[in-house]
């Protein structure tokens, strides 16, 4: 029994760390056409001291951006969001950006990102995918 | 209260003398510490539902209490959770794993009585209010919601 009052927390604690681990910043570009923007946008969260880790994507019509909080700041996630929600809107006023600080969201962009740099998806098959990721983004139940 | 007469006063005195004291602040320490685990195990599972099904943070919460909800009832069942309540008290009690126990440990209290006039109307004596209460507040709710779109107050 104590053995598992021990080994248990432990296990725990080493397995939250796995979330907090950063993979970013990487960008992944479908088309072509919005690289600057993409730029850009990555300066802009590289410079903001809240976040940690991001991941853009840009696919035919639609941008996703996601990323990570420092979890002192998690309290402020909602507020976070919405400023880079409205400085996205006021630079690319044409352009629909997706702004998420979900970890699954994160997750499934991480993942299209290295299938991508992998090689293994057509350019069809990424944006079929990221239609979907942006899909569960709006999900609400 | 009505008033206490002396020899109330001094029958009180002798048993407050006599009885023992609670260790309410060792009682918090366990609770707070059994509590903490719970929401531990409840962490890890809507970690695993968020890397392993299509669940987001926001959405993975329903499933999640659920499940938690379900290790209670199978841990009362087995007769564990009845010693962790004794152990933890209010730590085990008020995460929502204690609505489990709450429904299984009325279920096997009433089980002589018979399944229909047993169980199934003693089943929720004590966690009824509960769902009562969450039906209501939710149709309160999307009451007011539907009326306010109605009205155009909110879109």
């Amino acid at each position: 029994m104590k053995k598992w009052i021990c080994t248990f927390p432990l296990m725990m604690l080493l397995g939250g760390c796995a979330m907090f681990e950063q993979v970013g910043p990487s960008e992944l570009i479908i088309h072509d056409t919005h690289e600057e923007k993409v730029h850009i946008i990555n300066e802009k969260l590289q410079k903001s001291e809240e976040l940690y880790d991001t991941i853009i994507i840009a696919g035919e019509d639609k941008i996703l951006v996601s990323y990570k909080v420092h979890h002192m700041n998690r309290f402020h996630m909602k507020a976070i969001e919405k400023k880079i929600k409205k400085w996205t809107e006021e630079e690319f006023p044409n352009q629909e950006v997706d702004v998420s600080s979900d970890y699954k969201i994160f997750l499934e962009s991480y993942n299209l990102f290295q299938s991508w740099e992998e090689g293994s998806l057509s350019i069809e098959e990424a944006q079929k995918k990221l239609d979907e990721i942006i899909k569960l983004k709006n999900e609400l139940t | 209260m009505a008033k206490q007469t002396a020899s109330e006063k001094s029958y009180q005195s002798l048993v407050e003398a006599h009885d023992r004291k609670r260790p309410v602040l060792i009682n918090c320490i366990k609770a707070f510490l059994v509590g903490g685990f719970i929401c531990i195990v409840g962490q890890a599972v809507t970690v695993f539902f968020i890397t392993f099904f299509s669940f987001t943070e926001q959405t993975a919460g329903n499933p999640s209490v659920a499940t938690m909800i379900f290790f209670a009832m199978f841990l009362t069942g087995f007769g564990v959770y009845d010693r962790l309540g004794q152990f933890a008290g209010a730590g085990s009690a008020v995460p929502v794993t204690g609505f489990g126990n709450a429904v299984i440990s009325a279920a096997i209290e009433h089980k002589t009585e018979g399944f229909v006039l047993g169980v199934g109307g003693n089943m929720f004596k004590l966690a009824g209010s509960v769902i009562i209460f969450g039906v209501f507040a939710a149709f309160l709710l999307a009451t007011i919601k539907t009326l306010l779109i109605y009205f155009g107050v909110v879109n």
